[in-house]
């Protein structure tokens, strides 16, 4: 205990001085904001996802139109289901219970011509869920 | 009275090492999570749709935009014109006409209508494999 040089004092090696770096960091940090803000505004995240589409029939009403279900979409969105008014959400269902009596399984849409394709795309996927054999659109 | 002399600066870039980490992050994350995408000539924001699906490439792919104007492979056309490019288009393709893949991108405010005009130009042009570009969406 003798050789400690002060009371309740160590003596601890000073850190070795550090070392400049050889690059500064700044022109770094510029050059990864800029990467990083090229990144964030020209990548895209969407999921792309596709919807087949059979292309309509040479005109509407034709005679292979009779055994079909029909689903008529009005410009403001309400649909019809074989002519009865029929609210969007129990298509699917209404669907499903026509496929499975009738033997022709195809079913065509007809949306109105102002429709906007949002809100037919929301029929065409009650549709699709529903499975049937054929969907198809017409005028 | 006095003032303790203010501190200088640090020299070194220490208190920079913590943000160059999380910037090197978000730029990594963007990097990898991120798709570069192509902008096309008309400007159309995909209707949303619920079921998942794969993309394949197209042999053809045609944009309509909410106020109707049609491009076809970024090239504004018109209906004519979208049916002499696609015709064109059908000659130079190895497969024929049935196995020709068109992809549809349209606005989400274009009207039924446009679409199904564009549809039966397809149909005379004896095009069968027609997809409509959906963007997967997370409402309802």
């Amino acid at each position: 205990m003798s050789d400690m040089p002060c009371f309740g004092q160590v003596w601890l090696d000073a850190p070795p001085k550090r070392r400049r770096a050889l690059i500064s960091l700044t022109p770094l940090i510029d050059v990864v904001f800029i990467l990083l803000i090229f990144f964030m505004l020209a990548s895209s995240f969407l999921t792309w996802t596709p919807m087949p589409l059979s292309v309509p029939g040479p005109q509407a009403g034709s005679p292979d139109d009779c055994g079909r279900i029909l689903v008529q979409v009005n410009a403001d969105g309400t649909i019809a289901l074989d002519g009865q008014p029929w609210a969007i959400g129990e298509l699917t269902a209404g669907l499903r219970e026509r496929l499975a009596t009738r033997a022709d399984d195809s079913v065509l849409v007809r949306p109105a011509a102002d429709l906007p394709l949002q809100s037919l795309v929301d029929v065409l996927d009650a549709v699709r869920l529903a499975e049937p054999g054929a969907m198809s659109l017409s005028r | 009275m006095n003032l303790p002399p203010p501190e200088r600066p640090q020299e070194n870039d220490d208190g920079l090492i913590p943000l160059i980490n999380i910037v090197f992050l978000l730029l990594i994350f963007f990097m990898v999570a991120g798709a570069l995408s192509a902008q096309h000539v008309l400007q159309v924001e995909a209707p949303e749709s619920e079921l998942a699906g794969l993309v394949e490439p197209p042999d053809a792919l045609i944009l309509l935009d909410a106020q109707g104007r049609l491009a076809v492979e970024d090239v504004p056309v018109d209906a004519d014109g979208l049916r002499e490019h696609l015709r064109g288009l059908l000659l130079d393709a190895e497969s024929g006409p049935e196995e020709f893949m068109v992809h549809i991108k349209a606005d989400q405010a274009a009207s039924a209508e446009a679409l199904l005009d564009v549809m039966d130009l397809l149909r005379d042009l004896g095009l069968a494999k027609v997809t409509l570009l959906t963007v997967l969406g997370t409402s309802s």
